[in-house]
């Protein structure tokens, strides 16, 4: 019995790290086909999307009957509500990635108001986060998750030098406008994928600690 | 054995008892028949026969008990029913055994029937088989004790003598067989033991030969289960997938922990990677693919197969070197194209020029002529240099090697860039002497030409070139500086790249081919030496080749 729930443990284990794998490549997909302004590579993401949700399905699931079968306590319990959580957040992430990738394909005909160098950096600030979420998930890495909640700001504070050079942009030609707000909008997308990556981060620290945002939980 | 014994002191004493019982049984019955024969005609000695224990009753046809020599007559039931009464009524005589409630005493009854219809008895308590037994039993147990102990003691040490020989012997060396009827045995096993031995050292042979093969192979080899759960993995896939951590240079050392810690582990946890993750699940599925990989600046080609019993060999080979070479081949062929066809082009054209009779004089269709000669002779230069180039990619190095004056090829260098130099004003000195290298007399003579030709090419009016031939301790040392315009930072690790320019219009000015460091760098290849280059912008550079 516990030999099958260890193995159980260690599937689920398993599967967060591959949908891990899969948002990993979808936001990578995602900031690709902005830069390159690749429609073939936004599609593909937005394909991609569904994946990503029957994952989040299939682990929901197996969650599920670990708790209602195996009843398990203490850190098999944590390992348990963590996967539950996290794979909300990273199912959002995979949702943001396919938003940007409509987006693109959307401005792929466009000649781009400005270098896309803010948000370019912004871009790989989100993938570090999430691809270092994801790691300190599989090491177990208590630190590593740490350093995420932290570069959040790094990210935020992209966030808003890219909304000032859109206003700039705007004030300076109308015309600008309709394109600033769909880059505006892929910039809230990496903010909030930032924020997802934060949350996995933290319920990575909660699965090794038992503390949540420094609050015991359990 | 001990129950052996014990089994047959009870069943000794058993028997003994039985017929020891029967014996005193019979006596005894004998003794009340015949009591009772007596009485039949004479009651008057049954007081007397009560001291002895015998009983005598005189029973009514009816069963009222009339006479008892040991009991009173009113207090007995009456004795119809007793079935040696009813034998005696019916055929005269009548016997029967009756136990006490306890079993511990046996009566025996014999009744007569005597002349006037009334039933005469006489019946004698002894001590019934149980109770004699019962009797014997402490003694028997005693001896069953006894037995039980000293059989045990002797058996323990006989068995001891038998077995110690045994014991004693030496399995790991040659052995000696204790008894002659354990030879055969000894022998066998022997045998075997050399034989486990023998193939325990040949599996260990072929253990650390796969061991060492694997460790030291630069592809990355990776065994999964059906699960994907690492089986064996070996030192190059920690070369391949912790070059991106921090620890990186530590991995030879503790390789051997690592590889540990990495069986065992899920390959996700290793490597993240959606794409592998589908290739090894075909793999695991029986079919066989590969696919490319990036990762930390290096390419791999990766190749799933599976192996019997579900699992996978994941092989991991860097074609990193391939894929740039297949590049840099893509690359070196379309700058070819490009470098060939600007001077056609112009030749083209000035040929164009002279045909449609657009040149208006002699003079310039001298001068139309001129430029074509010259942009042959830059075509002719750069085709040389290409094939110089390719023969050196193809490692053909000339076989004839001759002690090669280096100050005499510098200055014969030097000689036939003279009118190049005079015409820019530019003085070329040549220092050191007697340096003798073993190379290709020609491929040294090329360097040297390329060297002070781009020191004159690009060199400000009246500056100056400096050829330094010199030789240290270990090497050979080749100096050419220039008081030139210098290279900019940025370009100065590309310029030994082929077709590299670092200002693309001034070179065509001055008509090189931008093959010449990249001569220079193969021709210090070929011979063993190694080019370095420091420059200051606006202030000059130094081409330095140690051999």
């Amino acid at each position: 019995m516990r030999f099958r729930f260890d193995e159980q443990l260690s599937k689920l284990n398993t599967c967060l790290i591959e949908m891990g794998a899969l948002i990993e490549r979808a936001i990578a997909g995602a900031t690709k086909a902005l830069e390159e302004q690749n429609v073939e590579m936004a599609r593909q993401v937005i394909a991609e999307e569904e994946t990503i949700d029957e994952h989040e399905r299939d682990i929901e699931s197996m969650c599920f009957k670990l708790l209602l079968h195996q009843q398990p306590v203490a850190g098999d319990l944590r390992q348990v509500s963590t996967a539950l959580k996290m794979i909300t957040d990273m199912e959002r992430i995979g949702d943001h990635a396919s938003d940007i990738s409509e987006l693109c394909v959307y401005l792929a005909g466009q000649i781009y108001i400005k270098r896309l160098e803010h948000i370019s950096s912004m871009a790989n600030g989100t993938i570090k986060m999430v691809k270092e979420s994801i790691d300190s998930f599989v090491k177990k890495d208590l630190t590593l998750a740490q350093a995420v909640i932290a570069y959040d700001d790094v990210v935020d504070e992209l966030y808003y030098t890219i909304k000032k050079e859109l206003i700039g942009l705007v004030h300076e030609n109308v015309d600008n406008g309709e394109q600033a707000f769909d880059l505006l909008q892929i910039a809230k997308y990496y903010e909030r994928i930032g924020d997802h990556a934060v949350n996995i981060a933290e319920w990575v620290i909660f699965s090794i600690t038992g503390k949540h945002k420094n609050k015991q939980v359990l | 054995m001990l129950l052996l014994a014990v089994s047959s002191v009870l069943f000794a004493s058993l028997a003994n008892c039985y017929v020891f019982y029967s014996q005193v049984a019979s006596l005894a019955r004998a003794e009340v028949r015949e009591r009772a024969e007596i009485f039949k005609n004479d009651l008057s000695g049954t007081a007397a026969a009560a001291g002895d224990g015998l009983r005598v009753s005189v029973i009514d046809p009816d069963g009222t008990v009339k006479f008892d020599n040991t009991v009173s007559t009113e207090t007995l039931p009456n004795h119809a029913d007793r079935s040696e009464i009813r034998e005696a009524l019916e055929s005269g005589v009548g016997e029967s055994i009756r136990f006490s409630d306890t079993l511990r005493e046996e009566t025996y009854y014999y009744a007569v029937k005597l002349s006037d219809g009334s039933v005469l008895r006489a019946a004698k308590t002894t001590r019934s088989i149980f109770s004699m037994f019962g009797g014997a039993l402490p003694v028997v147990i005693c001896i069953v004790l006894v037995t039980v102990a000293a059989g045990n003691y002797i058996a323990g040490k006989l068995t001891n003598r038998i077995v110690e020989p045994i014991n004693n012997v030496q399995v790991d060396t040659v052995m000696t067989p204790p008894y002659d009827e354990l030879a055969p045995f000894v022998r066998t096993i022997t045998l075997q033991r050399k034989r486990i031995v023998e193939q325990l050292e040949d599996l260990q042979r072929e253990t650390d030969a796969i061991d060492a093969i694997m460790d030291n192979m630069k592809e990355g080899v990776i065994l999964v289960d059906g699960q994907g759960i690492i089986l064996s993995a070996n030192k190059s896939v920690l070369r391949i997938f912790e070059a991106d951590t921090p620890d990186a240079a530590n991995v030879t050392k503790t390789s051997k922990e690592s590889k540990v810690s990495m069986e065992g582990k899920n390959i996700l946890e290793l490597l993240r990677d959606v794409d592998l993750l589908k290739n090894m699940r075909n793999a695991l599925s029986g079919q066989s693919c590969e696919m490319d990989m990036e990762r930390s600046g290096q390419t791999y080609r990766v190749y799933f197969s599976s192996v019997t019993r579900s699992g996978a060999i994941i092989l991991f080979l860097n074609i990193t070197e391939r894929v740039n070479r297949e590049k840099m081949r893509r690359e070196f062929s379309a700058n070819v194209s490009h470098e060939l066809k600007t001077p056609l082009t112009s030749i083209s054209g000035y040929a164009e020029m002279l045909v449609s009779g657009m040149a208006r004089d002699e003079e310039e269709r001298t001068s139309f002529a001129d430029k074509i000669r010259d942009e042959v002779a830059r075509m002719i230069a750069l085709v040389e240099d290409i094939m110089m180039l390719s023969q050196m990619d193809e490692g053909r190095n000339p076989q004839v090697l001759e002690d090669v004056d280096m100050a005499d090829v510098a200055a014969e260098a030097v000689e036939a860039l003279a009118l190049k130099s005079l015409e820019n004003g530019i003085s070329v000195e040549v220092t050191g002497k007697d340096v003798f290298l073993k190379a290709n007399r020609a491929m040294i003579y090329e360097m040297f030409h390329n060297l002070i030709d781009n020191a004159v090419k690009y060199n400000k009016l009246g500056g100056s070139v400096d050829v330094l031939v010199a030789k240290d301790d270990e090497h050979i040392v080749v100096s050419v500086s220039d008081t030139g315009i210098g290279i900019p930072e940025e370009a100065r690790g590309s310029v030994f790249e082929r077709f590299y320019r670092v200002d693309k219009s001034r070179s065509r000015k001055t008509g090189g081919t931008g093959l010449g460091l990249a001569i220079v760098k193969h021709i210090a290849i070929a011979f063993n030496g190694k080019v370095t280059l420091t420059s200051r912008l606006g202030e000059g550079t130094t081409v330095t080749v140690r051999f």
